[in-house]
């Protein structure tokens, strides 16, 4: 499974990805293995050197580099079936559609985290506190804009562990702050070893496509 | 009805290759007048797709919908096979290469022998021909549609078809107002008694029935989750049935994460319709890989578009919404959502298309 990341990441449409596969990453959001092997194709990515980890039901890959890339995919009996590709921004712009105003919070106790440990199964051992403190600095960290946000809140999308590494794709919905507080929707990766400080990557793709959209909250 | 995890043999299509999918296999559950070629309700439905879109054998369709069949959708009701077969060549037509991938499959035997099948496809294509008004534009098209089909020994005897129109017309570079306006005009012009099923629907929802999971079934989570906030206005006690990073995929592109989310969809929605009515029509659930639990609800709101809203100004007309929302639930909590309506027929309605 490994291999198939690291071939998806080269540029190559691996078999073990279905028909119905997802693909989020380089700022938008691509359906169908045509469509993702084509996508995939236009930006190969080049490391010398690849993290690893992987469960049952998803695997990771990550790139040495700053700004990655990582690949982490969801699996079912060894077909790969939902991919995240995080890294560097490539121009593109995800198509239109509804914007939704929210209330990430529901609390005036606000929350930096919003995680429930009985969503990941595959995060053992120590890997859900390691996961939380990871999700904190995520919250905290300097994303490039121009100035902090005015709050930011990290959903733990998927996480799991695979021995002594613990791995969680993030969810951010940041608000920026200034006159106009536009919401900012992207992905993060943290890859925690032992008690090593965790490897954080901004999907710098995604975080670029949503500062360029413009906020339509109507039809 | 059929116990929701009988049958655990017949898997759901998610995570398999299409190879799988369409590889021939003996029959697995009882059939009664079901073609052979068929192992399982889930096969019927998969395999069918395949050979009426991509295999374009467009006339399977007379073997596997009843002559009198009834098509729901948002825009009104098709009746009659033949006019299956006609709208299924016209979209051929104008989507050549369209690819109709089942991304699952949530069914129900609702009676000995009669099916219920929530089919959720994400189709992609190029718009290559004309479509009626709209000449080729050479876009790509990806669309998900979640069709509800009544299937009876190899026939689909009545669907309820949603599409997430919207998304598909901004793909090929159209405007939905513009489009819903357009045929607004043409809904006010001819007989006004075609629309006649727009008030009697609206008036079904208005009487409160509709289908109730028994205690114990894995549906009266998110039923009740949408009871809550529709008929209560009870959005934050509504949300406790999702997880906290819960993802969302709503029509129109809506993608987000967490209750605040999904509250931000509702109300949407919610500050649109006034005086709102919430039926359920109908529910279904299968197990997932994993122990996870994929549930398929069929509802229906009807208001007065009484708020300037994300459908434009407030008109007072009494406006119909259907939908359908395919849940996966993990240790008893929702971590997704894919619902899906027209919004062009919203929009339609919006601007005094089908009927009074």
């Amino acid at each position: 499974m490994s291999e198939d990341l690291l071939a998806l990441a080269a540029g190559h449409l691996p078999a073990a990805v279905v028909p119905a596969c997802r693909l989020e990453g380089f700022g938008v959001e691509t359906f169908g293995r045509e469509a993702i092997g084509a996508l995939v194709a236009r930006y190969p990515a080049a490391s010398d050197d690849w993290l690893t980890a992987r469960t049952g039901t998803a695997v990771a890959v990550g790139g040495a580099g700053a700004e990655g890339p990582v690949l982490f995919a969801d699996l079912h009996d060894g077909m790969i079936v939902r991919i995240w590709r995080l890294g560097a921004a490539v121009g593109l712009q995800p198509v239109s559609g509804v914007d939704v105003a929210a209330d990430d919070d529901l609390h005036q106790s606000r929350r930096l985290v919003l995680f429930d440990a009985p969503d990941h199964p595959a995060l053992t051992g120590g890997g859900a506190a390691a996961i939380v403190a990871a999700a904190e600095r995520a919250a905290a960290a300097d994303f490039g804009l121009a100035e902090p946000p005015l709050r930011s809140r990290v959903f733990v999308r998927r996480a799991f562990s695979d021995g002594a590494s613990h791995v969680a794709l993030f969810g951010l919905s940041v608000l920026a702050n200034g006159a106009r507080r536009q919401p900012i929707a992207f992905n993060m990766l943290a890859w925690c070893e032992g008690d090593a400080p965790p490897r954080l990557l901004v999907d710098r793709a995604g975080l670029a496509a949503a500062q360029a959209k413009a906020w339509a909250p109507h039809l | 009805m059929t116990a929701w995890d009988a049958w655990p043999e017949v898997i759901s299509p998610y995570g398999r290759s299409v190879e799988d999918l369409l590889a021939e296999r003996p029959r697995c559950q009882p059939l009664d007048g079901f073609d052979p070629v068929y192992s399982d309700i889930v096969d019927y439905i998969v395999r069918c797709t395949h050979r009426i879109w991509e295999q374009k054998n467009i006339g399977l369709c007379r073997s596997h919908y009843a002559e009198d069949v009834v098509m729901h959708t948002l825009t009104g009701p098709a009746r009659g096979v033949e006019t299956v077969v006609q709208n299924t060549v016209a979209t051929m037509a104008a989507f050549s290469d369209r690819v109709v991938v089942a991304e699952d499959v949530i069914w129900s035997e609702d009676a000995p022998g009669l099916f219920l099948s929530s089919h959720r496809i994400t189709s992609h294509s190029t718009q290559l021909g004309n479509d009626g008004v709209l000449p080729a534009t050479l876009a790509p098209v990806t669309a998900t549609t979640i069709a509800d089909c009544l299937v009876r020994e190899n026939r689909i005897v009545e669907e309820w078809l949603v599409r997430d129109n919207a998304a598909a017309l901004i793909a090929v570079g159209l405007d939905p107002w513009t489009v819903a306006r357009a045929a607004a005009g043409v809904d006010r012009t001819g007989d006004p008694a075609r629309h006649a099923w727009r008030a009697e629907a609206i008036a079904e929802v208005r009487a409160g029935t509709g289908a109730t999971p028994p205690a114990g079934h894995p549906a009266v989570l998110p039923a009740a989750m949408l009871a809550t906030a529709f008929r209560d206005d009870l959005y934050g006690d509504a949300a406790q049935a999702l997880s906290p990073a819960v993802e969302l995929r709503w029509p129109t592109g809506r993608r987000g994460l967490g209750r605040g989310y999904w509250i931000g969809c509702l109300l949407q929605l919610r500050t649109a319709l006034h005086n709102v009515s919430f039926a359920l029509d109908h529910y279904a659930a299968r197990p997932l890989p994993g122990g996870d639990i994929a549930v398929a609800l069929r509802w229906r709101l009807a208001g007065r578009h009484g708020g300037d809203s994300v459908w434009g100004p407030a008109t007072g007309r009494d406006l119909l919404l259907m939908a359908v929302s395919h849940y996966r639930l993990r240790a008893g909590r929702i971590v997704e959502d894919i619902s899906v309506f027209d919004e062009v027929a919203m929009l339609r309605q919006a601007s005094g298309g089908l009927g009074a």
